[in-house]
C-alpha cells in the first residue's frame, strides 16, 4: 500500500499552487485512509487487464459527426458577460508565466 | 567524448475548416477578439462535444499521405489541466487511440533519401490565445476548439537541417492537402522540438529539452543547431542538462529558458465520456481518400517526367497555386515545359511581384500563355518579340496568336528564303567574311544582324547564323 505522508499531501498542495492549513492537511490525511482501503480493494479482483474500461453504458458505437457549417458567434460582450475583470473585449487576469516586463504570446 | 543529438518533433497545424471541432463555431483567424465562441467553446454548463466531419476527414487525408495506419474507429480523451487557456479544465484529444499510426515522411539531404518515421498523428482542439503583458495576462477565446492535428515524430533526426526539413515536408504535406494554410508566421502551423544529446553508438538517452516558439523553418535549423552546441559545451564541462522548457529569441539568436520541469505533469487521461465511439463509415473513408490533392512528391516525378530539372521543380513547389496553373497549361499541348515554365516563374511571376497583383488577377486564357510559350519554343518569334508579346498579354489580355499575325511577327524558318536574304548579305559584306576569318568574332554577330535587318526581324536568327556559319567556314585565328 502506498503511505501517503502529510508531507506528500503538503507537496502535492504546493504543485497544485493551493494553500492548505495544518487542519485541512490532517483532514485529508484522514481520508486518504479509507481511499487506499478501498484502492487496495479494487487492486485484489484479478485479471482486469483482459478488460476494455467501460466508459460507456452501451456497448454501441455511433456515426454521427456535425457537418462542418459555422453557426452565429455569441457577441463579445455576451461572451465576456461572466467575466468580473475585462479590459477592452479581453478577459484580463493577473500575469500567469514569465518575468515581469516580459511580453509572450502562447 | 563525441556526442549524438537525437531529435524528435511534435507539430500543431491548425485545419481550415469553417467551424471548430468540437462546436459550430466560426474559426476565421484575424476577428476582433472573443467575437468566435458559442456557449460550448466557454464551458457553458450542459453543453456538449459534437465532432465535425470535415476535421476528421481531414484527418484521413493526413493519415494516408504520412503513410500510417488509420484507426476506423474514433475515440477521444480528455486531458485534463488547470490553465487559463481552457475555460473546460481540460483538451478534448486522443491519447490513447490516435486516429493514425506508424507513418513515415521522406526527406532529402544532400541528395540522400531519410525516412523520417511519425508515430502518430491525433485529432484534438486548440487552446485559446494569451498575451502576458508586464503585469496582466489577457484572453481571446477566438481560437480556442480550432481543430488541431498533432504530428508526433519517432526521434529519428540528428541535426537542425534534418529537423528543418522534416517540419517543411510536413507544411508541403499540410498545404498541398490544402487541410491547413501552413503559415507558421500565423501560429497556424507550430512546432516543439525535443532535443537530447547521447553518447555516440550508446542506447542511453540524455536529458531532453523542450524548445517552443519556433515560427519560421530558418528558427527551427537555428535554434536545434544552437541548443545541440549548447547541451554539448554543459556535458563537455562535466555538468548535466536539465529537463526544461525554453524558446528561441530571435533577436539573441539563442535559446531561452522558459520554465525548468521539476516533475513530470500528470494530465490524467482518460475517456471523453461525452463522445460514444464514432466508427468511420467505409463510404467516408474511401470519399476522403479519393477528394486528396496530389502530394509535392507526385508532382516531382511528374515535372520530372516533363523536362523539368530539380531546381525548376523545386522553384514551382514553393507554391501550390503557381503548381496547379502550370498543371493546367500542361495540359494544353506545351512544345516546351522549359519554356512554359521561364515565362511563368520568372517573367510572370516577375510582373506580379511588382505590380503587387496574384495569379487570381491574370485575366487571359490559361491558353495565351502557352499559345506564347510554344511561339517562343518553335522558334516562330524571338525572344525580344516573346518579351513584347507578353507585356501586352499581361496588361492588355492580348492573344499573343492574334497579335503575331497582326503585327506581322512571325519568325521565318523557311530554309529557302532564309538562304536567300544571307546570300544577298554575303554577296554585300566581304569584308566582314573576310574579318571573321581573320579572326574577329565579332563580324558574325554583325552579318546576322544585316539578315535580320533585311527580313524586317523575321528571319529565325538561329537558323541564319547557322547558314552563315556553313557558308564562311570557322572564324580564323588572329
Amino acid at each position: 500500500m502506498i503511505k501517503v505522508t502529510r508531507e506528500i499531501i503538503d507537496q502535492c498542495a504546493e504543485n497544485l499552487m493551493f494553500h492548505l492549513t495544518d487542519d485541512e492537511i490532517e483532514m485529508i490525511y484522514d481520508d486518504f485512509d479509507s481511499v487506499l482501503v478501498q484502492i487496495d480493494f479494487l487492486k485484489s479482483i484479478k485479471d482486469v487487464d483482459t478488460y476494455e474500461p467501460m466508459t460507456f453504458p452501451y456497448k454501441e458505437h455511433q456515426k454521427v459527426m456535425r457537418d462542418d457549417k459555422p453557426s452565429k458567434p455569441l457577441s463579445a460582450k455576451d461572451a465576456l458577460k461572466n467575466s468580473k475583470t475585462v479590459l477592452g473585449t479581453q478577459i484580463k487576469l493577473p500575469k500567469v508565466v514569465g518575468n515581469k516586463n516580459d511580453t509572450i504570446d502562447e | 567524448m563525441e556526442f549524438e543529438p537525437v531529435i524528435g518533433v511534435e507539430i500543431h497545424v491548425e485545419l481550415k475548416t469553417k467551424s471548430k471541432m468540437f462546436s459550430s463555431a466560426p474559426t476565421s483567424f484575424g476577428m476582433p477578439t472573443n467575437t468566435m465562441t458559442v456557449p460550448y467553446d466557454l464551458a457553458f454548463p450542459g453543453t456538449m462535444p459534437i465532432v465535425n466531419k470535415e476535421a476528421v476527414a481531414y484527418g484521413i487525408k493526413v493519415t494516408k499521405a504520412l503513410n500510417m495506419t488509420l484507426d476506423k474507429t474514433l475515440y477521444f480523451d480528455r486531458k485534463n489541466y488547470f490553465y487559463p487557456d481552457l475555460p473546460k479544465g481540460y483538451q478534448i484529444t486522443q491519447q490513447f487511440r490516435p486516429i493514425g499510426k506508424d507513418g513515415y515522411v521522406i526527406i532529402i539531404k544532400d541528395g540522400q533519401e531519410k525516412k523520417i518515421r511519425v508515430e502518430q498523428i491525433h485529432l484534438e482542439e486548440d487552446t485559446a490565445k494569451q498575451i502576458h503583458l508586464s503585469d496582466i495576462s489577457l484572453i481571446d477565446f477566438n481560437r480556442v476548439g480550432t481543430p488541431l492535428i498533432e504530428i508526433v515524430s519517432m526521434p529519428d533526426m540528428t541535426s537542425g537541417e534534418e529537423a528543418m526539413k522534416y517540419v517543411e515536408a510536413i507544411k508541403e504535406i499540410v498545404t498541398y492537402l490544402d487541410v491547413s494554410d501552413g503559415k507558421m508566421e500565423n501560429g497556424s502551423m507550430r512546432c516543439d522540438i525535443n532535443i537530447s544529446l547521447k553518447e555516440k553508438g550508446s542506447s542511453v538517452l540524455g536529458t531532453k529539452v523542450e524548445c517552443k516558439n519556433l515560427n519560421t523553418l530558418m528558427n527551427i535549423k537555428a535554434a536545434v543547431d544552437y541548443e545541440i552546441n549548447r547541451q554539448k559545451e554543459i556535458l563537455e564541462r562535466g555538468d548535466k542538462v536539465e529537463q526544461e522548457t525554453r524558446r528561441y529569441d530571435e533577436g539573441k539568436k539563442m535559446t531561452v529558458l522558459m520554465r525548468k520541469k521539476t516533475d513530470a505533469v500528470d494530465y490524467k487521461y482518460f475517456r471523453e465520456p461525452n463522445i460514444i465511439p464514432i466508427d468511420l463509415d467505409d463510404g467516408f473513408i474511401y470519399d476522403a481518400i479519393h477528394s486528396m490533392n496530389k502530394l509535392p512528391n507526385e508532382y516531382r516525378v511528374e515535372l520530372k517526367e516533363k523536362g523539368l530539372d530539380n531546381y525548376e521543380i523545386e522553384e514551382l513547389l514553393k507554391n501550390r497555386s503557381f503548381v496547379l496553373y502550370f498543371e493546367d497549361c500542361l495540359l494544353l499541348k506545351v512544345t516546351s515545359a522549359k519554356v512554359l515554365w521561364n515565362l511563368l516563374m520568372v517573367e510572370v511571376m516577375g510582373y506580379l511581384n511588382k505590380t503587387e497583383k496574384n495569379l487570381e488577377d491574370l485575366k487571359f486564357p490559361k491558353e495565351y500563355l502557352v499559345s506564347l510559350a510554344n511561339l517562343l519554343a518553335d522558334n516562330k518569334i524571338n525572344s525580344k518579340q516573346g518579351k513584347e508579346l507578353l507585356a501586352k498579354l499581361l496588361e492588355e489580355n492580348a492573344n499573343p496568336l492574334e497579335l503575331v499575325k497582326k503585327l506581322g511577327l512571325e519568325q521565318i524558318s523557311d530554309p529557302k528564303f532564309v538562304e536567300e536574304i544571307v546570300d544577298r548579305v554575303l554577296q554585300n559584306n566581304a569584308q566582314s567574311i573576310s574579318d571573321y576569318k581573320n579572326g574577329k568574332d565579332r563580324a558574325l554577330g554583325y552579318l546576322v544582324g544585316q539578315v535580320m535587318k533585311e527580313s524586317k526581324g523575321k528571319c529565325n536568327p538561329s537558323l541564319a547564323k547557322e547558314m552563315i556559319q556553313n557558308k564562311i567556314g570557322p572564324c580564323g585565328k588572329r
